[in-house]
C-alpha cells in the first residue's frame, strides 16, 4: 500500500484541534443543558413570583384606589359643593376630576340622599342614609360584579369641617385595558375570571376563549399552575385566587406567560454557546497553529534548514536552540554529526586538493610539452588531448576530444593515414615504432610534418585500458633537412658546371675574338659578313649562357636579414617599370606595409626580376602582373605570389618549368626560373606553379620565417 | 384678592370667534373682573366702535397704584381714576361702556315673575317659596368676597356704622334689616342665601349662576343689555336682569362707567347711537372711583366683619 504524504504540522493541528473541539463540545453540551435546566428553574421562579406579585399588586391597586378616593374626599369644592346644595357645579366638579384619569366614575352620596356621579347627567335625589350606621365613617374597598364587568371600588366618608356629609365612592373598572396595563407592569399577560366567566383579560380573543376553556375545566381540578396550548405556543400559567366580591364570590386571576421566550431564551444561549464554541475552536485552531509552529515545526524547520545548510556545503553548522526534549537530543544528534561531516569533509578537501594539485601538476607537465599527447580509449575514441595536440591539429579539428579514429584520419593525407594505421595495429608489438605524418589542411604554409608513435596506456594492474599517441612537430627540422639536400646538391651541380664553363669558355672567346677580327677585316656588303655576325652573335649568346650556368652552379655566399619586404620589391618594380610600360603590361604590387621577410635582399630581387620579365614576355599583347605578399599570424612561412593574365602553361610545360636550360621561347637560356628555384630553395622554401593555358601562371612562394632565438 | 396681589393679564381671545383682532385695550379698574363679565365687555366695545380689540386687563391696586405691563394706544379707564394713574399720551374719548350691577334671576324664576316688577317683598316671598320648594338647595347666591358687592349692597341697602351698633331685628324678615350686613346676614340665617357666599368671589358666583344651583344672584352686565336682550351671551338665554329692589318698591341701580382713552395718533369712534336713558326706569349710582375706593378702605372690614361673625 502506497504511503500518503501526511505534513507533522497538519497531523499536530487535528490533534490538537480535535482534543481541544472535544473538550469544548462537552463543555458546550454540558453548560447548553445546565443553562436549559437553570432556565426552566427561573421561569418556574418567576411564575411563582408573579403568583405572588399579582398580590402585592392587586394590594396596590387597591391601596392606590383608596388613596385617590380619600384624596378627592378632601377637595374643598366637593365637600363645599356637596354642603352648599351646589349640585350642578358639583356634578361639573366630579365629571372634571375624573376626566382622564383611568377610573371608571366618581359618585357622592350625601347625607340627604342626594346623589351625584360623573356617570350620570342627572343628581338623583335617593333615600337620607342610615346615619346610625357606624359604617358610613368606615372606609373600604370592595370588587363589585356587575353585568357589564368587574369593578374595583373605593368607597370613604366626606366631611365638611369634620361632620360627615356623606360617601364618596371611586370606581375603577376591570376589563381588558386594565388588564393589558397589568399585563405590561407585570410581564405576563394576565387575566381575571369570576364564577365561569373570564371578565377581561390582556390576551387575544382566541386565546380568552381558550383559556375559559381550561377555567371551566380548572374549577374542578384546582391547578394553581398548568399549561395551556397558545396557538403554536405552550404557555404556563398561574392561578390566583386574589379576592371575593360584594356578592361572596371567588376573583380568581390568572398569569399566563409564553414559554417561547422561555425556549427562545434557551435556544439564544444555545446559540451563544455555538457561537463562544465557534470562537474558541477558532482560537483553538489559531493556538494549535501557533503552538505547531512556536513549539514543534520551527524546531523542526530549524533541522531541516540545518539539513539544508549542510546539503549546501556548510559543515560548520550547528543548531544553537537545544532544548531539553526528544527535539533537543535530534538537535545535539544533528549537531554531533555535522561535526563528523565537518571533519570528514576536512580530510576529504586535503586529498581532493593534493589529488587535484597532482592532476594540475600532470596537466602542466602535458600542456607544457611541445609535444602532441593524445590518449585514445579501447573503443577508438580520443578521450583526452593536450594542448599542443589542440594547436598542431587546430587548422583541422576545432576539438579533439571524443572523434573516433575515422574521423581523425578522414582529415589526413593518404599517407598519414597508412602510418597511423600501421602504428595503431603494431602498438602491442615490441619495440618502439615511431612514424611521420604530414598534415597540410591548405596552402603549403600551413603543411605540417609531424613524427611519433602509438604507446599502451596501462592502469595499476598493467592492464591496457586505452592508447597514447604522442608527435613532436618536426617541420622546421625537415625545411633545414630539404635546405642542407639542396645545397649539398647544388654544390654538386656547381662544380660540375663551372669546370664544364671553364672549359667552354676558353674556346668560345677564342672563337669570339677570331670572329670579331673576321668582322673588322670583312666590308659589311661582303657577303659574308652576315656569317660572320651570327657567328659572334651566337658566341656571344652561348657566352652569357655559360655566363648564368655559372651564376647558377656558382656556390654564392649568403646575407640573410630581416629586411621590410618594401625595400626589395619598390626597385624591382622601378627596373622593370620601362620593359613592362614597352609591352602594356600593368604592374600592382599588394602586401602589408609592415611585412617583413628574413632573406638574402639580393636574391630575392633575381626571384622577382626573373618572374616578372618571366610574365612580360609572356604576354605578348599586354595584361596585367600582381605582386602580392602575406604571412598569417600563426604560420611559419611569408607567402608571396607573382600572377599574370599572360597565355599560361600546359601541365607537361609547368612539370618541368624549373629545370635548367627548358625554355619554350627561341631565344631563352632556360635558366631563369631554375635560378629562381635555386634561390628559394637556398632560403629553406618552396615555390609553387599554378598555370592553364589562356587562363595565366601564378607562381607561389613560401619563404621560412626568421627563426627566434 | 388674587387679582389685586398679582398682576394679571387676561387676555380675551375673542377674535377666534370674530375674526382677527385691531389690537389690545386695557382695562384699568378696581373691579374684579370675572371672565365672563370681560367677554362681555369685550363684546360691547367691539358693538360700540365697529372693531375688535383683545382686552387686557390692569387692576388696580389696593394701595392705588398700577403696574403697566405694557404701553397701550387704547384704554378703558374707570370713571374717577385720576389721570396721574393713567399713562402719559393717551387722551379721553367720548367713547364709554357702563356696566351696571343688576340682580339676575334664573329661567325658572323669570318665567314664575313673568312681567311683573319684583319688589322687595316679592322678592324675599320668592326666596322663602323657592326654598321651601327644594330645601337641598338656596335660592339666593351672591359674592360677597367681592368687595365691590359689598359696597354695593352698603350703598343699596345701608351700611354698618363703625360708631353706633345698630339693633339686630332678629324677628324681621331679611329684607326688613336696617342695613346691608344685617340682611344678608339673616337670609343666610333664613337658608335663603347660601352660606357658601361669604367665601365667593365674583367668578364662582356667576360659575353657580350659570350651572343653575341658585335662581338670584347679582351681575354685572353693559347697561345695554337691560333694553336689549338680544345682546346677551347664549349662557344667560333665558335669564332675566333687574335692578335690585328696594323699600318702597323702588329699585336703584349701580353704574360704573369705563372711559375709553386713546393715544392721539389713534382714530376711533362710535359706530352706534348712545343708549337712551330714558329706558331705565331705576335711579342710577353712579359709582365713582375715588369714593368707593374711599369707602373700601375704610367700611369694608367693618361691614364684612358683622357679616362673618354676626356682629350686627
Amino acid at each position: 500500500m502506497r504511503n500518503i504524504y501526511i505534513s507533522l504540522r497538519f497531523k499536530v493541528i487535528v490533534l490538537l484541534f480535535i482534543l481541544i473541539a472535544s473538550l469544548t463540545l462537552i463543555i458546550n453540551e454540558s453548560s447548553t443543558a445546565l443553562i436549559h435546566e437553570k432556565t426552566r428553574e427561573i421561569f418556574q421562579q418567576r411564575l411563582d413570583l408573579l403568583r405572588e406579585s399579582i398580590k402585592s399588586y392587586w394590594e396596590s391597586e387597591k391601596n392606590l384606589l383608596l388613596n385617590n378616593a380619600m384624596l378627592y374626599a378632601e377637595s374643598e369644592k366637593l365637600t363645599n359643593y356637596s354642603s352648599y346644595g351646589l349640585y350642578n357645579l358639583l356634578q361639573k366638579e366630579v365629571e372634571r376630576l375624573i376626566s382622564k384619569t383611568g377610573f371608571h366614575d366618581l359618585k357622592i352620596t350625601l347625607n340627604n340622599g342626594m346623589t351625584v356621579s360623573s356617570n350620570q347627567s342627572l343628581i338623583t335625589r335617593g333615600q337620607p342614609l342610615d346615619m346610625r350606621d357606624t359604617r358610613q365613617n368606615l372606609s373600604l374597598v370592595e370588587v363589585q360584579n356587575h353585568e357589564d364587568g368587574l369593578y374595583l371600588a373605593a368607597e370613604v366618608p366626606l366631611h365638611k369641617l369634620g361632620e360627615f356629609i356623606g360617601r364618596l365612592t371611586l370606581r375603577r373598572k376591570l376589563d381588558d385595558s386594565r388588564m393589558k396595563r397589568t399585563a405590561r407592569n407585570l410581564q405576563a399577560e394576565t387575566a381575571v375570571a369570576v364564577k365561569e366567566t373570564i371578565t377581561a383579560s390582556s390576551l387575544a380573543e382566541s386565546y380568552r376563549q381558550e383559556l375559559a376553556k381550561e377555567h371551566l375545566l380548572n374549577s374542578v381540578r384546582k391547578e394553581d399552575v398548568f399549561n395551556i396550548r397558545f396557538g403554536n405556543a405552550t404557555w404556563s400559567v398561574g392561578r390566583v385566587n386574589i379576592a371575593k366580591t360584594a356578592d361572596g364570590e371567588q376573583v380568581t386571576i390568572y398569569l399566563a406567560i409564553s414559554q417561547e421566550k422561555m425556549l427562545s431564551l434557551v435556544e439564544d444561549a444555545r446559540m451563544r454557546n455555538l457561537s463562544v464554541t465557534g470562537w474558541v475552536l477558532v482560537i483553538a485552531l489559531i493556538i494549535s497553529v501557533v503552538f505547531s509552529e512556536k513549539v514543534l515545526l520551527s524546531r523542526i524547520r530549524e533541522l531541516r534548514d540545518g539539513a539544508n545548510i549542510i546539503a549546501g556545503g556548510d559543515l560548520g553548522f550547528q543548531i544553537t536552540s537545544v532544548h531539553g526534549d526528544e527535539l533537543g537530543n535530534l538537535a545535539r544528534s544533528f549537531n554531533r554529526m555535522a561535526a563528523s561531516l565537518k571533519l570528514n569533509r576536512d580530510h576529504l578537501q586535503h586529498y581532493v586538493e593534493h589529488i587535484e594539485k597532482l592532476a594540475n601538476y600532470i596537466q602542466n607537465i602535458l600542456g607544457s610539452l611541445k609535444t602532441c599527447v593524445i590518449t585514445w580509449n579501447i573503443a577508438g575514441h580520443i578521450e583526452t588531448a593536450n594542448q599542443a595536440a589542440l594547436h598542431e591539429f587546430s587548422d583541422l579539428f576545432p576539438t579533439l576530444e571524443g572523434l573516433s579514429l575515422k574521423q581523425f584520419l578522414s582529415k589526413l593525407p593518404k599517407n598519414s593515414r597508412k602510418e597511423i594505421i600501421k602504428g595503431w595495429r603494431t602498438v602491442r608489438e615490441p619495440g618502439d615504432r615511431q612514424f611521420e605524418i604530414e598534415i597540410n589542411p591548405g596552402s603549403h604554409a600551413s603543411r605540417k610534418v609531424l613524427q611519433g608513435g602509438f604507446s599502451l596506456l596501462l592502469d595499476n594492474e598493467r592492464t591496457p585500458y586505452g592508447l597514447i599517441l604522442t608527435l613532436s612537430n618536426i617541420t622546421q627540422r625537415k625545411i633545414i633537412e630539404q635546405q642542407l639536400y639542396h645545397a649539398d646538391k647544388l654544390s654538386s651541380i656547381g662544380q660540375l658546371a663551372a669546370s664544364v664553363a671553364h672549359e667552354i669558355k676558353n674556346p668560345l672567346a677564342s672563337i669570339k675574338t677570331l670572329g670579331q677580327l673576321l668582322q673588322e677585316e670583312t666590308q659589311p656588303e661582303d657577303s659574308r659578313r652576315e656569317y660572320i655576325d651570327v657567328i659572334v652573335s651566337e658566341v656571344n649568346r652561348l657566352n652569357m649562357v655559360v655566363e648564368q650556368l655559372l651564376k647558377y652552379a656558382k656556390p654564392e655566399d649568403s646575407s640573410f636579414r630581416e629586411i621590410p619586404f618594401a625595400e626589395i620589391i619598390k626597385p624591382v618594380m622601378s627596373l622593370v617599370h620601362h620593359e613592362s610600360e614597352r609591352h602594356r603590361v600593368a604592374l600592382q604590387a599588394d602586401y602589408p606595409a609592415d611585412l617583413k621577410v628574413f632573406v638574402d635582399s639580393e636574391k630575392l630581387k633575381q626571384v622577382f626580376l626573373n618572374l616578372i620579365f618571366n610574365g612580360i614576355q609572356a604576354m605578348n599583347n599586354g595584361g596585367q602582373i600582381s605582386i602580392r605578399a602575406h604571412k598569417e599570424s600563426e604560420s611559419p612561412w611569408v607567402t608571396l605570389e607573382v600572377q599574370d593574365t599572360g597565355a599560361g602553361m600546359s601541365s607537361e610545360t609547368v612539370a618541368r618549368v624549373f629545370e635548367p636550360f627548358f625554355t619554350t621561347r627561341q631565344r631563352g637560356t632556360g635558366l631563369g626560373l631554375a635560378i629562381v628555384k635555386k634561390i628559394i630553395d637556398l632560403h629553406g622554401g618552396k615555390i609553387e606553379v599554378n598555370s592553364e593555358p589562356g587562363k595565366g601562371t601564378r607562381f607561389t612562394i613560401y619563404l621560412p620565417q626568421k627563426q627566434e632565438g | 384678592m388674587i387679582l389685586l396681589l398679582i398682576s394679571l393679564v387676561i387676555t380675551l381671545c375673542p377674535g377666534l370667534l370674530h375674526g382677527a383682532s385691531d389690537g389690545s385695550v386695557g382695562l384699568l379698574s378696581r373691579i374684579d373682573f370675572a371672565p365672563a363679565l370681560l367677554e362681555m365687555i369685550s363684546r360691547e366695545l367691539e358693538r360700540t366702535t365697529g372693531r375688535h380689540f383683545s382686552l387686557i386687563f390692569q387692576p388696580v391696586e389696593a394701595s392705588g397704584s398700577v403696574n403697566f405691563s405694557d404701553s397701550l394706544p387704547l384704554m378703558l379707564v374707570e370713571k374717577g381714576i385720576p389721570e396721574t394713574m393713567i399713562p402719559e399720551g393717551l387722551e379721553k374719548t367720548e367713547l364709554s361702556i357702563s356696566l351696571v350691577w343688576v340682580l339676575a334671576a334664573g329661567k325658572d324664576v323669570t318665567q314664575v315673575l313673568g312681567s311683573q316688577t319684583l319688589t322687595l317683598d316679592r322678592f324675599a316671598a320668592l326666596l322663602a317659596e323657592l326654598r321651601q320648594n327644594d330645601p337641598q338647595r338656596f335660592p339666593w347666591f351672591e359674592p360677597l368676597l367681592s368687595k365691590n358687592t359689598m359696597r354695593n349692597f352698603c350703598l343699596l341697602y345701608g351700611e354698618k356704622s363703625q360708631k353706633a351698633s345698630t339693633r339686630r331685628h332678629r324677628a324681621a324678615m331679611f329684607h326688613q334689616q336696617p342695613h346691608a350686613a344685617a340682611m344678608l346676614y339673616r337670609a343666610i340665617e333664613a337658608e335663603l342665601l347660601n352660606p357658601l357666599s361669604v367665601e365667593a368671589d365674583l367668578g364662582l358666583a356667576m360659575e353657580v349662576f350659570a350651572a343653575g344651583d341658585a335662581d338670584f344672584v347679582s351681575y354685572w352686565i353693559p347697561q345695554s343689555y337691560l333694553t336689549n336682550s338680544t345682546l346677551w351671551p347664549v349662557s344667560l338665554a333665558g335669564a332675566s336682569f333687574m335692578p335690585f329692589p328696594l323699600s318702597g318698591n323702588q329699585t336703584m341701580l349701580p353704574r360704573l362707567t369705563l372711559n375709553l382713552w386713546k393715544a392721539k395718533d389713534q382714530k376711533i369712534e362710535s359706530v352706534i347711537p348712545a343708549d337712551d336713558q330714558a329706558l331705565i326706569n331705576s335711579s342710577i349710582i353712579e359709582l365713582d372711583f375715588s369714593s368707593e375706593t374711599a369707602w373700601i378702605n375704610s367700611s369694608y372690614a367693618v361691614n364684612y366683619d358683622a357679616l362673618i361673625v354676626g356682629d350686627l
